[in-house]
């Protein structure tokens, strides 16, 4: 039913506004930036054959991370889910573990284990084995959720095994498999660590050196547009290719579990294959972070650094957590509860943060900071900014769907009870949807932690957080001293992917029966 | 002294009108039942009540305060307007007491208000529990205190039993009826079911395309209904075609005593072509010979009556329905005697 939407209140308006202004900020700045020396300047840069080959290099590492990642996850998805593998449950868990390694981590085991590993082969190497979960986990669930009658059917149509999973199996997977290879190709435009760390010259890293090699800021300003654009180029063009295919269930009732198949005598292959990926992507890290670490007892891990470290990412981490989800959560419940143009629009500006890596943030923050802002520039309300901008969308997210679940008849009675729209905002909304700001502020702090380039660009002076140290350390391959901080940080991003696993065995069970 | 007055009330969606000019009165300690198909416009004409949507043209007024007009609304914060909505809507992270005292102002009065209303529902001591542990009827009998509690000038009940299965129905019904009555409250309640209408309700509303087309008591309603629409929404009905004269209305079951002053006086030649809506319960089933002859095609079982379809000869046959008691049916095929007991409501017109 069409409602009329009264004017947002005021303690939701006016902290959305403020949310939808930082998170534009630095996109609006990068650009004034880019052309504050006029276009000339602005073009030279832009059309040096540098920068075409550049935009060629980045390009080609995200088309041959995001194939390789499709084939990884869809097939692992399908093993796991749809086969009688034996010990599903331990390949389910083994499957999605690369989540818990950030990817500068997981390079700087790789090169401390094969340090002749860099350039493109070991950037596409490391950033495939990390982000494979990022199809495998949707398509799974995907996978998880179809109807097998779809299949029966074909197969009672003349169909063969092969030729039924081509045609019918793969076409239904197809919107979750198209999801997250676009994540993989956004992951991968927007990863600094990995390829700086593996010496591969992508955009984050040749806008990074182009930052500390020269006073002039126009080339890293023009630079972090290219990739903005280049980004929001294939947010584009994935949406206009989902467009076409619609996917539903016709029909009501649950959809039966369905049977597996019997993998025979391709069993051992598909162990074989899985246990393959498993190694590359959790056995050979896990194995060179354990080797530095025992290898450096000789006296390198200075405790007191570590511990200071650690204090700093935690309490810059809380602060960041903090400020995202206070600023978060009245964009969530207006873009809910509040339909109108505005709501929209506030939502909208804040999804810039996703179109934008770290390292253009980063850096648009400290063109900022030091013309505007030079109180706090190099001091930890800039670095909670950058955070704020960074993960705003997926703070947003949690609170959006926490808010969606509770039906608005609840708040409709609170004001028929006496309570006005702030009231019923205290006394309902927020109580019902803490859940959820509580899961989104938690998620924020995980991610704080291990955020690398605007950290390092932006944190107080003389402050190292864990991300931080490793980076110095790994830079001047001093392995054995980067493995604690490698291991703590590992340790800590294991808990949501732990989380994550947990839900898709929920999910699994569904299907289990 | 009328509690609730709607007068001309326009509503529309985009270009759709919903609500057409609808009037409606109801009294004061009174409950009004508003029955109507799903579609007429009778939840929207419940939101505008509350304060929940605007109106386009036409006035709302509650205890002789206008709260809604074309060019100001109340905020529903202001109205005090209680509501039941359909599926109870509890707070699912208040525990019972603090559903029914979410409306009150804390202090030490609460405690002793909320206790007070869990008895009158019928719920006493169920105050720490969560909304969760209670069962359906539980949950709507906690709403229904929830909405009493402020001491509202009206409380609206939208649907409120239908998600309710029809065992536990009636009950909690008779509940809800006797807490409304105990506790003096004036009330609208919107349904589209005809047996909670008449059963529960002071006054029905009869709402159609937007607009109420007849408000009456249910007895009123049930035997003397504006149309043959009404009629048959009302209740069962068999329809015959009809001629009205001066010795009454002349139909397939014989001539029949109209109900009312129609068209045509007693003494007047004029005929008038019509129909008449003949209630089943008014139809005998009687030994063969007498009335009119019937065939019996079949009977549909209750339990506690049984309705006994028969065709009753002529040209073209017709088909009619009589609720019997259930207790010496006859067998299909059997020819009986049907005859009209008391009067019956008489259209003038065809189709």
């Amino acid at each position: 039913m069409a409602r009329r939407h009264a004017r947002p209140p005021l303690v939701l308006l006016v902290p959305a506004l403020l949310a939808a202004a930082l998170a534009l900020l630095p996109l609006v700045y990068l650009g004034v930036r880019a052309l504050e020396r006029g276009w000339q300047p602005a073009a030279d840069v832009l059309l040096r054959e540098r920068t075409l080959r550049l935009v060629a290099r980045s390009l080609a590492l995200a088309g041959v991370v995001t194939a390789a990642c499709l084939v990884l996850g869809v097939s692992t998805a399908w093993l796991v889910v749809r086969t009688r593998l034996p010990g599903r449950r331990v390949w389910r868990v083994l499957a999605a573990l690369p989540l818990a390694i950030p990817s500068y981590v997981a390079a700087f085991a790789w090169i401390a284990a094969f340090p002749r590993l860099s350039g493109f082969l070991g950037a596409a190497l490391v950033l495939t084995v990390c982000s494979y979960p990022y199809v495998y986990l949707p398509v799974a669930a995907a996978l998880a959720r179809t109807d097998p009658a779809l299949e029966e059917v074909a197969r009672s149509l003349g169909r063969s095994q092969l030729s039924t999973f081509l045609t019918v199996t793969l076409r239904q997977v197809r919107p979750a498999a198209a999801a997250g290879g676009l994540l993989v190709a956004l992951y991968v435009l927007s990863d600094f660590g990995a390829v700086s760390i593996l010496r591969y010259d992508a955009f984050t890293r040749v806008i990074y050196t182009s930052y500390r090699a020269s006073f002039d800021r126009t080339p890293a300003a023009v630079l972090g547009c290219v990739l903005v654009v280049v980004t929001v180029l294939i947010v584009v063009a994935e949406n206009r290719s989902r467009g076409r295919a619609a996917q539903a269930r016709i029909g009501a009732g649950a959809a039966r579990r369905m049977a597996r198949v019997p993998l025979g005598r391709w069993t051992a292959p598909a162990l074989g294959w899985l246990g393959a990926l498993a190694a590359l992507a959790v056995g050979v890290p896990l194995a060179s972070l354990g080797y530095w670490l025992l290898s450096g007892r000789s006296g390198a891990v200075d405790v007191a650094a570590l511990v200071t470290a650690a204090g700093s990412t935690l309490s810059v981490s809380a602060l960041g957590a903090l400020a995202t989800i206070v600023l978060a959560t009245p964009v969530g419940v207006l873009a809910v509860r509040h339909r109108g143009r505005l709501g929209r629009a506030l939502e909208q500006s804040t999804y810039a943060g996703h179109a934008l890596p770290g390292i253009v943030v980063a850096l648009a923050l400290v063109f900022f900071g030091i013309r505007y802002a030079s109180p706090i520039y190099q001091r930890t309300p800039m670095l909670v900014v950058a955070y704020v901008v960074l993960f705003l969308p997926a703070a947003i997210g949690a609170v959006r769907a926490s808010v969606t679940q509770s039906p608005p008849a609840l708040e409709e009675m609170a004001r028929s009870l006496g309570r006005t729209p702030g009231g019923v905002l205290r006394s309902v909304t927020l109580p019902l949807a803490a859940p959820g700001i509580a899961a989104g502020a938690a998620l924020v702090f995980l991610t704080c932690m291990k955020e690398l380039p605007a950290t390092l660009l932006l944190r107080p002076t003389g402050m190292d957080t864990l991300a931080t140290e490793l980076w110095t350390q790994t830079s001047v391959a001093a392995y054995s001293a980067a493995a604690p901080y490698a291991a703590l940080l590992v340790g800590l991003a294991a808990a949501p992917t732990l989380l994550l696993g947990r839900w898709s065995d929920r999910l699994d069970a569904g299907g289990e029966g | 002294m009328s509690e609730l007055v709607l007068a001309g009330v326009f509503k529309a969606f985009g270009p759709t009108p919903v609500l057409r000019g609808l009037d409606l009165s109801v009294p004061a300690g009174s409950l009004t039942a508003v029955l109507g198909p799903s579609g007429c416009g009778k939840t929207t004409l419940l939101r505008i009540v509350a304060g929940f949507e605007r109106l386009d043209a036409g006035s709302v007024t509650v205890a002789g305060q206008v709260v809604a007009s074309a060019g100001s609304a109340v905020p529903p914060e202001r109205r005090r307007i209680g509501i039941v909505p359909q599926e109870g809507a509890l707070f699912p992270h208040l525990s019972v007491a603090g559903n029914v005292g979410f409306g009150l102002k804390s202090g030490a009065g609460r405690p002793r208000r909320v206790a007070e209303l869990l008895e009158l529902v019928g719920l006493g001591g169920f105050g720490v529990r969560m909304p969760s542990e209670l069962s359906g009827g539980q949950q709507q009998r906690v709403a229904l205190a929830r909405a009493l509690a402020p001491t509202p000038a009206l409380v609206l009940l939208d649907e409120p039993f239908s998600a309710l299965d029809s065992g536990l129905r009636a009950a909690v019904r008779e509940d809800v009826r006797a807490a409304l009555r105990a506790a003096g409250a004036t009330a609208v309640l919107v349904t589209h079911d005809q047996q909670e209408a008449l059963s529960m309700a002071d006054q029905v509303a009869v709402m159609r395309d937007g607009a109420v087309v007849q408000c009456a008591s249910p007895a009123e309603l049930y035997a003397g209904p504006h149309d043959v629409g009404i009629a048959t929404f009302v209740g069962d009905a068999v329809v015959l075609p009809a001629v009205l004269g001066a010795g009454g209305v002349q139909t397939a079951l014989g001539t029949l005593t109209a109900r009312a002053a129609g068209p045509v006086q007693p003494g007047d030649p004029a005929e008038v072509v019509g129909s008449a809506v003949v209630r089943p319960e008014q139809v005998m089933v009687v030994d063969e010979g007498r009335g009119a002859r019937a065939r019996v095609l079949g009977t549909s079982f209750y339990g506690h009556d049984a309705l006994v379809h028969v065709e009753v000869e002529g040209d073209p046959p017709l088909v009619v329905s009589a609720r019997s008691s259930g207790v010496a049916l006859p067998r299909t095929g059997d020819l009986v005697g049907l005859q009209v007991m008391g009067a019956v409501a008489f259209f003038p017109g065809t189709g």
